[in-house]
């Protein structure tokens, strides 16, 4: 998975980078930053059209790459501690998206996958 | 060396033993599908943190969960048409025949059984609590 960001990249366009990747599993920025296992407060999430100079160093500019397998904790710290920035992901789930608290330990790919696999049970139970 | 254990059986016993786990694991695969529902619903009705981490962690346990069922009902379906096809090529007496039943096999249902119950336990009492 590769990220092109830099100051003037909004949040709304990191995010749409993730998702041409990650269909199930999406991405969100907050104002405070969270520990292992613990979630963000809606009140605190960045809206789309934020700059990301708002949490990054002057002149930062990054090509980021990521292996599916790489834990989702992993990824949180490497936003939170390279790019100063608050990261939460996010799994879909029916209608809505679940914060990954308990999954912090998984891959994305295995979160991408079990997204998919409760949309396929549901799906199997709408077929019955 | 790694031994399959085994203990000696009617092929009829071993035969019903089998049935009886396919059932009862199709049984839990509907069950799953129903607690995913429920669960949906419980999300709709409240958004608090706590209630969303043990949606998160249910959600991972039955998808977990559900692929020990996969692989279980392979598994007793590999074992159900080996003695199947046994049956077939020697139709004589087989009723008088002692099988090897694999205790293995017969082990990982039951501790599946164990975890299936402890965890349907959790998300009833979850169920009870907030919907």
């Amino acid at each position: 998975m590769k990220l092109d960001f830099n100051q003037n990249t909004t949040i709304g366009d990191l995010k749409a980078q993730f998702n041409t990747q990650f269909k199930h599993v999406k991405l969100e920025f907050y104002n405070r930053s969270h520990t292992a296992r613990s979630g963000s407060l809606p009140v605190d999430q960045v809206p789309d059209h934020v700059l990301l100079k708002e949490f990054m160093k002057e002149g930062t500019a990054v090509h980021a790459e990521f292996e599916k397998t790489i834990k989702i904790s992993d990824l949180e710290k490497v936003f939170e501690q390279d790019f100063n920035l608050h990261v939460q992901v996010f799994r879909h789930y029916g209608n809505s998206w679940l914060q990954t608290t308990m999954s912090d330990h998984w891959t994305l790919q295995m979160a991408e996958m079990a997204a998919e696999e409760l949309e396929e049970l549901k799906q199997t139970k709408l077929n019955d | 060396m790694k031994t399959e254990q085994t203990s000696k059986k009617y092929l009829t016993d071993i035969h019903k033993h089998h049935v009886e786990w396919i059932n009862n694991l199709s049984f839990y695969k509907e069950d799953l599908k129903t607690f995913l529902n429920r669960l949906e619903e419980v999300t709709k009705k409240n958004n608090s943190s706590e209630v969303l981490s043990k949606v998160e962690h249910f959600q991972n346990q039955f998808i977990i969960q559900r692929n020990h069922m996969d692989e279980l009902l392979h598994d007793i379906k590999i074992k159900e048409k080996i003695l199947v096809d046994y049956a077939a090529t020697h139709p004589v007496a087989i009723d008088h025949v002692r099988f090897d039943e694999n205790q293995e096999l017969m082990d990982r249902v039951t501790q599946f059984e164990k975890i299936w119950k402890d965890l349907r336990k959790e998300y009833l009492d979850f169920i009870a609590k907030w919907m």
